[in-house]
């Protein structure tokens, strides 16, 4: 099944314009973290076999996703908040270019 | 003035080296499609990040605090994004069209004509402003630095990149690159201790803006979290529409070449973004005590090097960002040079010569305009880069990520995504600077998803008719 469908973009761009349009910044952070997913999913399910990296970039994205709505949803005082980018960053940082190394493929399985 | 005739005579040795090394279009363009994942990765990451982040950067910390991280954050992704959402498409297409440059992939997948045209004005038009940005850059740090005039700085900086990317194209400019990738790294990672060192570590510097100005440690200060998402979002999508991020994919010699780019890529960009994060927070924290003064946010990072009072020190910093302004040049000037030259040329049906002597000139010619752009203008820094990123995510990644993954985008939905894309970003643009538009609304990201909405109506409405062809 594709991920990067016509409704999908659709639905991500209409998403977006009515969470910046209406200052929705939960539904923004939510389209955000769907559009990183869906513009590598295509690559993600050309894998053979396509579960290992299709559930690192799950997992990745929750991650991310779990981070910027923590932030929002209980906004941390003093230098909470930065030292919360900084964490999140340390973390994924090593994780996410060696997630891509490993499931690489020389070939992939095409379209 | 040792040093300057040193400096003048190295340029020299490295333009003549890629002279002699360089007599096709292939080289010019994509360095004879020779590179690994080391070049490309140190090559990418400098040529995508230089005045920006070492004057910019730091700048905009002590302007909105760690709201200005957003357009960071996304580090840890864009390697492996770029390579998924892009990269090894492009790859596939330089295999079996021979594409050379990044108009050339729209017009393998949408035809020649206006695909190809409207790709080469954005990437020219976008590259102009970009190259202004780091001729500004260079400026500022030559003024507040050096303490020589900041046009004689610009000049020197724009007038050595021009000699050898004029003289090997990619060939000379991708070896430069990486070496300054290097240079950057190193100066960003001893610049970003030096400045956390001299606010009493990392601890104290956050007490004290904590103390001054808590306001400044909320990530969602300055205009607000929508709009931080944003920020966020332009500057992970708008890795894989930039032109000279895009090109590196264009020079690697296989496909077994990107399994480990977004490691060097990423390993790169950390230790260069430690500037902005250790010279913003520790620069901040400096200015809030009274230590520094600054007449302008973008003053903080040569203000905070002047402060040091070591002349040795000072011009090694100089050098440094020097340095990472010209690596990010020589991509954008080598672009232009496509665009005006073989891009443009072949959309309105001519055929370009295979001759480089038209390149070279035409190498000269942005260099010059794009000097003479930042000289002339007002805007910030930071600003400019914004306004050259947007215009490219703009135009760019619409046809970037859904035209050349999905089969049915059409060549008339391509057309309109490329056009109205910049027209709704350059619009935003000035509604945002008029204050008819909330800041929250992002011109680039605005123009991307009008584009993309644009690109999958018109496909739908026209079936497929794309015409695949080879790049030659």
């Amino acid at each position: 099944m594709r991920a990067f469908t016509p409704v999908v973009v659709l639905l991500l761009v209409t998403g977006w314009l009515l969470a910046v349009a209406f200052d929705q910044p939960l539904l923004a952070a939510l389209v955000a973290v769907l559009c990183l997913g869906a513009v590598c999913a295509d690559a993600v399910r050309r894998r053979a076999p396509a579960r290992p990296p299709a559930v690192a970039l799950t997992s990745i994205l929750v991650v991310l996703g779990g981070f910027i709505g923590l932030l929002l949803l209980n906004p941390p005082g003093g230098a909470g908040g930065f030292l919360a980018q900084i964490a999140v960053v340390a973390v994924l940082a090593p994780v996410v270019p060696l997630v891509y190394a490993l499931t690489f493929g020389g070939e992939d399985r095409g379209e | 003035m040792t040093w300057w005739l040193l400096f003048a005579a190295a340029v020299l040795v490295f333009a003549v080296w890629g002279w002699r090394r360089t007599s096709s279009p292939q080289a010019f363009f994509a360095a004879s499609r020779s590179v690994g994942p080391l070049l490309a990765g140190l090559g990418g990451t400098a040529a995508g990040l230089s005045a920006f982040v070492f004057v910019g950067g730091p700048g905009y910390f002590a302007a909105v605090g760690a709201a200005s991280l957003w357009i960071i954050l996304s580090a840890p992704l864009t390697g492996a994004l770029q390579c998924w959402a892009v990269g090894e498409r492009v790859v596939s297409l330089v295999r079996s069209h021979g594409c050379l440059t990044v108009p050339d992939l729209v017009a393998s997948r949408f035809g020649e004509g206006w695909p190809r045209g409207l790709t080469a004005l954005a990437v020219a038009v976008g590259a102009i402003a970009t190259l202004a940005v780091q001729v500004k850059g260079a400026a500022i740090v030559g003024e507040v630095l050096l303490g020589t005039p900041g046009w004689m700085v610009a000049w020197a900086a724009v007038a050595a990149t021009v000699v050898y990317s004029a003289a090997g194209g990619m060939r000379t400019g991708i070896l430069a690159e990486a070496a300054q990738g290097l240079v950057m790294a190193a100066a960003a990672i001893a610049l970003a201790v030096f400045a956390l060192a001299r606010a009493g570590g990392p601890r104290q510097a956050i007490a004290t803006i904590a103390e001054l100005r808590p306001e400044l440690l909320d990530p969602w200060g300055g205009p607000g979290p929508t709009a931080a998402i944003g920020l966020f979002l332009l500057f992970a999508l708008g890795t894989c529409a930039q032109p000279h991020y895009l090109q590196k994919f264009l020079l690697l010699r296989d496909r077994a070449s990107l399994r480990w780019l977004p490691l060097v890529m990423t390993g790169a960009l950390l230790a260069v973004l430690t500037v902005w994060v250790g010279v913003g927070l520790g620069g901040t924290a400096l200015w809030l005590r009274g230590d520094l003064e600054l007449q302008s946010p973008d003053q903080l990072a040569p203000v905070l090097l002047a402060s040091t009072g070591s002349r040795t020190f000072v011009v090694i910093a100089a050098v440094a960002v020097v340095a990472a302004v010209m690596s990010t040049a020589a991509s954008l000037l080598n672009l232009v040079s496509a665009a005006f030259t073989r891009d443009l040329p072949r959309a309105l049906g001519l055929s370009p010569s295979s001759n480089l002597l038209a390149a070279r000139l035409a190498t000269v010619g942005a260099g010059i305009a794009a000097a003479g752009l930042a000289l002339a203008s007002d805007r910030p820094v930071a600003l400019l880069g914004v306004l050259g990123w947007g215009t490219f995510t703009a135009a760019l990644l619409p046809v970037m990520v859904v035209g050349l993954g999905w089969k049915r985008a059409s060549r008339q939905g391509a057309i309109a995504a490329l056009t109205v894309g910049p027209l709704v970003q350059l619009a935003a643009e000035w509604g945002r600077s008029a204050g008819t538009l909330a800041l929250r609304w992002e011109p680039g990201l605005l123009g991307a998803a009008v584009g993309a909405l644009a690109l999958v109506v018109l496909s739908l409405g026209h079936g497929t008719n794309t015409r695949e062809e080879a790049c030659g």
